[in-house]
């Protein structure tokens, strides 16, 4: 699929349109893994009792915990697998499913409210804009996604706004 | 792996902030496991992270390092300066080169700006890298945003 006008246009029909979905509750266990992973020993991410103490209703997640979780259900059978083990229905709104190379160009992440352990999670996406730009290498497509991470009466926790590049 | 843990007992002040200062520097070595912790916990099934036959057929050395795991890299750096009073308020994060299980990854900032906010808080603005010590490459690079007290 050539990177052109013409994709670009039939991206450009998805800016705006906002898509919600519930991610469910963020768990202890979940922050504590995650911590884990990354070799964080900070107590905020363990230990309740020094949550509290500093004024947090229970552990809080790594600021860039909810950015960073690449599917929040069970995801698709294997089957379903591209061979480089991601989903064959691309998550990202608006986008051809085949055809391009589909990259991630950095991101902006603004912390709004810690997130306790047992929140329950809303992120909205939105397309922001799309644009045509001639590289050294070939013309590309730059998209910008919004996702704002809420709770559930709407507190804002995270919002990052994602650039993802086409090739 | 870095498991220093200053955030329990510093208390930075904003006061005490001046445009110049570093911060002290943290390093990680990423291993294999590390990476395949990271890529379950987040639910990443992108062989890149966890398949070495799969990395070496799309020209890798090895597996490679998730891009949010660059991230996170760099806000414990921010996190671990800030110490507990301080609240890590924005981060923007471009990862540009690949970074595979033990490279040595030096994480580095920069105080940049300094704004007092109201008459109780002020944000530090921090210029900060995440570079290969083995070749000086420089693996990430981010702005961020650290919210202290005065």
């Amino acid at each position: 699929m050539p990177v052109d006008e013409t994709l670009l246009d039939s991206i450009r029909t998805g800016i705006g349109s906002e898509r919600t979905h519930s991610l469910g509750e963020i768990t202890a266990l979940t922050i504590r893994r995650y911590a884990r992973a990354i070799g964080e020993s900070n107590p905020l991410y363990y230990d309740s009792e020094f949550a509290r103490a500093r004024g947090h209703a229970d552990i809080v997640a790594p600021p860039n915990l909810v950015t960073a979780v690449s599917s929040w259900d069970e995801g698709p059978a294997a089957a379903d697998l591209r061979a480089d083990g991601t989903p064959k229905a691309l998550q990202l709104e608006g986008l051809p499913t085949s055809g391009v190379r589909v990259m991630g160009g950095g991101e902006d992440m603004e912390f709004h409210n810690p997130i306790t352990a047992g929140t329950a999670v809303v992120e909205r996406t939105t397309m922001i804009d799309a644009e045509l730009v001639q590289g050294r290498k070939g013309p590309f497509i730059v998209v910008r996604y919004r996702h704002e991470f809420v709770n559930d009466d709407g507190l804002p926790l995270v919002t990052s706004t994602r650039k993802v590049l086409l090739r | 792996m870095s498991e220093s843990s200053t955030t329990t007992s510093r208390d930075l002040r904003f006061g005490s902030v001046g445009v110049g200062d570093r911060l002290p520097e943290m390093r990680h070595v990423p291993t294999r496991l590390q990476l395949f912790r990271y890529s379950a916990v987040t639910w990443n099934s992108h062989r890149i992270h966890f398949d070495p036959d799969y990395a070496a057929h799309e020209g890798y050395p090895d597996v490679l390092v998730q891009s949010h795991l660059h991230g996170a890299f760099l806000v414990t750096l921010c996190t671990e300066w800030a110490g507990a009073s301080g609240r890590l308020a924005r981060l923007e994060v471009s990862v540009r080169r690949f970074a595979v299980p033990g490279d040595v990854l030096v994480c580095a900032g920069e105080v940049t700006g300094v704004e007092q906010v109201d008459g109780t808080h002020g944000l530090v603005h921090l210029s900060v890298t995440e570079t290969r010590e083995s070749d000086a490459t420089v693996c990430a690079i981010a702005t961020a945003s650290v919210a202290l007290p005065l």
